[in-house]
């Protein structure tokens, strides 16, 4: 739920989804759930010659299960609080 | 000639076998005739006659013996038998129909019989003999042909293309007739009724007994309200396929049809939902209702007609009205349930796995949220996201605020402590309050420098001009080496921890993964203090005991015992190398929480720790490493940032203690720092020069205090300070230029022209700052003879820096800095950098 936890704040930032396609997708993240599935908003495909069927695509749905990598800005991520939620999250797993 | 045993002849060679040889001779003429017509022989193939030319006799058919057994002899299944069964449907209700248009068609009952009852005696599948028997009979022999006979195959499935009006016109034809209307023999009884069905029904009934009504407002002779139009209005069946009720002509005597209809109609929508009951209740009842003031109408009218009132009319009236409400709730209800209907059938879309599925994860999530603690605790599961929306919700408002209200935020925060905004924006804060903290102590020495410059100074006087008669002297350092030596006794009194430098049996020092471990535990600790500061209950208004406050401070008091434990503060000095809480402090990760725990800390815990610092300065890594700092080569970078690290997680702190602390205490930490730790390298570091100047300027607010408030040092306390504040400078004295970190870092210790050290240091001068509050620091409580032993040694540097500036050898900002820095250690003696004249 770390993870997720952590979406939730970058919602109106501008993220890269890399997919398992080799599809990058740019665009402001909309919302997420707790599969990790993301919503896009105002994309831009980072190859568009590879990929010209994306051209029109303005925003769309991405499944979790699909996702390689999702790029970040730096400044959105509060370092230090994800270090304390990453141990929290591990005194609450060893605790179960 | 059919396989399945569809009947595949000829319509005419149905009815009797009995008739096709003389339906063969036929055919046999027509070929006749075409041979003619054509004037040469049409081939013809007969088997098993003369001309047969018996090729067949060469197969071989010996081996067909076993045939049967191989096969089966039993007759063929009926699985296939699709003409067989679909006729005998057709079979039961056709010959009822009294529709004309299928008169015409055969009664389709025994061709399909035949099919099967002759099948044996197909001329084909029948016993061999039955080939010869026929080829003769029929002569030359033509396929034949075999196309199957329509009526079987469009018989069955009559039912289906009846038409409505087909079946309303049959109804209505036997209604007419006045025949006691049996149930129309085509519907199974176990299908529900078709609305054409009801309608007619209802039709059917309604027929004789709506005159009535019309005929009675007739006689009434007034314009009939709406409803009753409605009510009394027959309507032509075929226009209404779904009948709504308000639009369904209401008749009295119809009503229990419709009535039925109605609830039918309901059951179908609505069958299996097993949350229905209350609904067909409030349904029946207001049907119900209905029906008692559709009754209730009638009655009236009835009576009316005869006798007409007023209160009748106005009594009809109301119950119109009531009418009229009621059939719109039923209409309302009736689109409900249509749209019930409509959404069932996205029913069984998820399958039960889904289903299962998606429950696990609620349940999961319940569990989660009503811990198994008990306590709801929404940071469990969402830690990060919750404590950042406190933290960024907060900060959007002061986006904008410049520097200084940052800082004034950041010692807001270092105060209150305890809220969880406060604590999250003060790890926000973290890079700032390092500026702040120095900015605090700048300030702080400015203070002090501002109030000596009040009181009126004998030694002013002869330090004016000082600066160019000390450039003549020259050197005067030798002399004061004997203050030094004498100043040592002094450092007697200062009260210290027991010094126990048994250097046997000394343990090992934590090994670095050691650290990192008990690291984490105290990490553990510290986010479940900050836990339990989430969930402090707020302290009741009322009277007496608290007892959810009084368990949480049990709670809360244990568990900052047990961190207390972790970070070893207590553990005896000396009995390793590295005292086990500085190896603790060591990485990044331990300055990092320091500040966390501090929070947590009482007083006497702080000033524990504090002491425990100053004790084992020395063994600190950002002094340990400091060379690191003054060095151009690798490893700077690193040793500059746990530096900056580490005075950013603990300045603050130090200097919230020694704010409170009175002269007394910090007479002894200073002897503290002076007794176990080598000054002089202690004085090149930075967190040195800061923790000195702390001391320096706490000690002389103090002093400036006597008299005038409470708690002001004694005179013995001042004296020993004095005495400690001498044997500090004899000890410094003769290398206080050494002090800057400008002059360390010259190579070889010869000068480098002003743009070549910026080139290596940028910001070289930026460090040389809080030396420059040192040493006015140190200038302010000296006496008139130490400041200008001061003034002497520091003046080469006070004139490096004035001249490259005004001779504009670097740029204007660092110009300024320079300016400025020289000014803070100037002001305390009195003088301003523009008193200095330049050849």
């Amino acid at each position: 739920m770390l993870i997720y936890s952590v979406f939730k704040t970058l919602t109106e930032q501008v993220v890269t989804v890399e997919l398992k396609n080799d599809l990058a997708i740019r665009g402001t993240l909309k919302s997420v759930d707790q599969f990790l599935n993301i919503k896009l908003d105002n994309i831009s495909v980072l190859d568009p010659e590879r990929h010209p069927h994306m051209m029109t695509v303005r925003n769309c749905f991405v499944r979790g299960s699909v996702i390689r990598y999702v790029h970040i800005p730096k400044n959105a991520i509060e370092t230090p609080l994800l270090e304390d939620a990453t141990r929290r999250e591990a005194a609450n797993n060893s605790k179960r | 000639m059919s396989f399945f045993g569809f009947d595949a002849r000829l319509p005419e060679q149905r009815d009797g076998g009995t008739a096709g040889s003389g339906e063969y001779s036929d055919i046999d003429a027509k070929l006749e005739a075409m041979r003619l017509a054509s004037g040469e022989d049409i081939e013809v193939y007969t088997w098993g006659e003369d001309a047969y030319d018996r090729l067949a006799d060469g197969l071989e058919e010996s081996l067909d013996d076993y045939n049967d057994d191989t096969f089966g002899v039993s007759t063929v299944d009926k699985d296939f038998d699709y003409s067989g069964s679909t006729a005998k449907l057709g079979s039961n209700n056709v010959t009822q129909r009294s529709s004309a248009s299928y008169h015409k068609l055969p009664p389709p009952g025994r061709p399909v019989q035949n099919a099967w009852s002759a099948f044996n005696a197909d001329p084909l599948l029948g016993p061999s003999a039955a080939l010869s028997n026929r080829a003769k009979s029929s002569g030359p022999s033509t396929p034949i042909p075999s196309a199957p006979a329509p009526a079987p195959v469009s018989a069955p499935a009559a039912p289906a293309f009846r038409t409505l009006e087909e079946i309303e016109a049959e109804m209505l034809a036997r209604q007419r007739s006045a025949v006691p209307a049996p149930a129309p023999a085509p519907v199974p009884v176990k299908q529900p009724l078709t609305l054409a069905e009801i309608e007619a029904q209802m039709m059917a009934n309604a027929r004789p007994s709506t005159q009535e009504p019309l005929a009675q407002q007739a006689a009434l002779q007034q314009p009939p309200p709406p409803t009753i139009q409605i009510l009394a209005r027959p309507q032509p069946p075929q226009q209404s396929p779904v009948p709504l009720p308000a639009r369904t002509p209401i008749a009295p005597d119809a009503l229990p049809m419709l009535l039925d209809a109605q609830q039918r109609q309901h059951e179908q929508f609505n069958p299996p939902l097993p949350a229905g009951p209350p609904v067909p209740n409030l349904a029946q009842q207001r049907q119900q209702e209905l029906r008692r003031l559709q009754d209730a109408a009638l009655q009236l009218r009835r009576n009316g007609g005869t006798g007409p009132g007023e209160p009748n009319e106005a009594h009809f009236a109301d119950l119109v009205t009531r009418i009229e409400m009621l059939t719109k709730a039923e209409a309302k209800h009736h689109r409900i349930m249509q749209r019930i209907d409509l959404m069932s059938r996205e029913n069984g879309i998820m399958s039960k796995g889904d289903k299962d599925f998606i429950t696990r994860i609620q349940v999961s999530q319940l569990l989660n949220s009503n811990g198994p603690g008990g306590t709801h605790d929404p940071y469990t599961e969402d830690f990060y996201y919750h404590v950042l929306t406190a933290l960024r919700g907060p900060k959007a408002p002061s986006q904008v605020a410049n520097v200084s209200l940052v800082a004034q935020a950041a010692t807001v925060v270092g105060r209150g402590a305890g809220s969880q905004a406060a604590s999250t924006r003060e790890q926000k804060a973290k890079n700032n309050k390092r500026e702040s903290a120095m900015l605090k102590m700048a300030q702080q020495v400015q203070r002090i420098v501002d109030q000596s410059k009040k009181k009126p100074r004998l030694t002013q006087i002869s330090l004016d001009g000082a600066l160019g008669k000390i450039a003549i002297r020259g050197k005067s350092a030798p002399k004061q080496m004997l203050q030094v030596s004498g100043a040592k006794a002094s450092s007697d009194s200062t009260p210290t921890l027991s010094t126990a430098n048994g250097v046997t049996g000394r343990k090992p020092n934590l090994t670095r993964h050691e650290a990192l471990l008990a690291l984490e535990k105290i990490y553990d600790s510290v986010l479940e203090l900050e836990q339990l500061r989430r969930v402090q209950p707020r302290p009741l208004q009322q009277e007496g005991p608290d007892e959810n406050m009084t368990r949480w401070e049990t709670d809360y008091s244990a568990s900052v015992a047990r961190m207390w434990k972790l970070l070893r503060v207590n553990d005896p000095l000396g009995a390793s190398a590295q005292h086990p809480f500085v190896t603790l402090l060591g990485p990044t990760k331990g300055k990092r929480v320091l500040p966390r725990i501090l929070r947590h800390l009482d007083a006497q815990q702080g000033l524990t720790l504090v002491t425990l610092l100053i004790a084992t300065f020395e063994t600190l890594d950002v002094v340990r490493d400091a060379a690191l700092v003054d060095s151009s080569g690798p490893g700077r970078e690193e040793a500059e940032a746990q530096t900056e690290l580490f005075l950013g997680a603990v300045l603050p702190f130090v200097m919230t203690v020694i704010a409170k602390a009175p002269l007394r205490v910090v007479t002894g930490m200073t002897g503290l720092l002076l007794d176990r730790n080598d000054l002089l390298r202690l004085a090149r570091t930075k967190p040195g020069i800061a923790f000195l100047t702390l001391f320096l300027s706490r000690a002389e607010t103090l002093k400036q205090s006597v008299g005038s408030e409470e708690g002001a040092p004694g005179e013995d306390e001042i004296s020993r300070w004095q005495g400690l504040y001498d044997t500090l400078f004899g000890r410094l004295h003769g290398n206080l230029v050494s002090l800057f970190p400008s002059t360390r870092a010259q190579p070889f210790g010869k000068p480098l022209a002003p743009p070549q050290m910026l080139q290596l240091r940028p910001e070289i001068d930026r460090d040389d700052e809080p030396v420059w509050s040192f040493l006015a620091a140190l200038a302010v409580s000296a006496s008139a003879e130490q400041q200008q032993l001061l003034i002497s040694e520091v003046r080469d540097k006070i004139l490096e820096n004035v001249v490259s500036a005004k001779k504009q050898w670097v740029p204007d900002p660092i110009g300024e800095l320079r300016i400025r820095n020289v000014n803070v250690l100037l002001g305390a003696l009195g003088l301003d950098a523009s008193q200095i004249s330049i050849d």
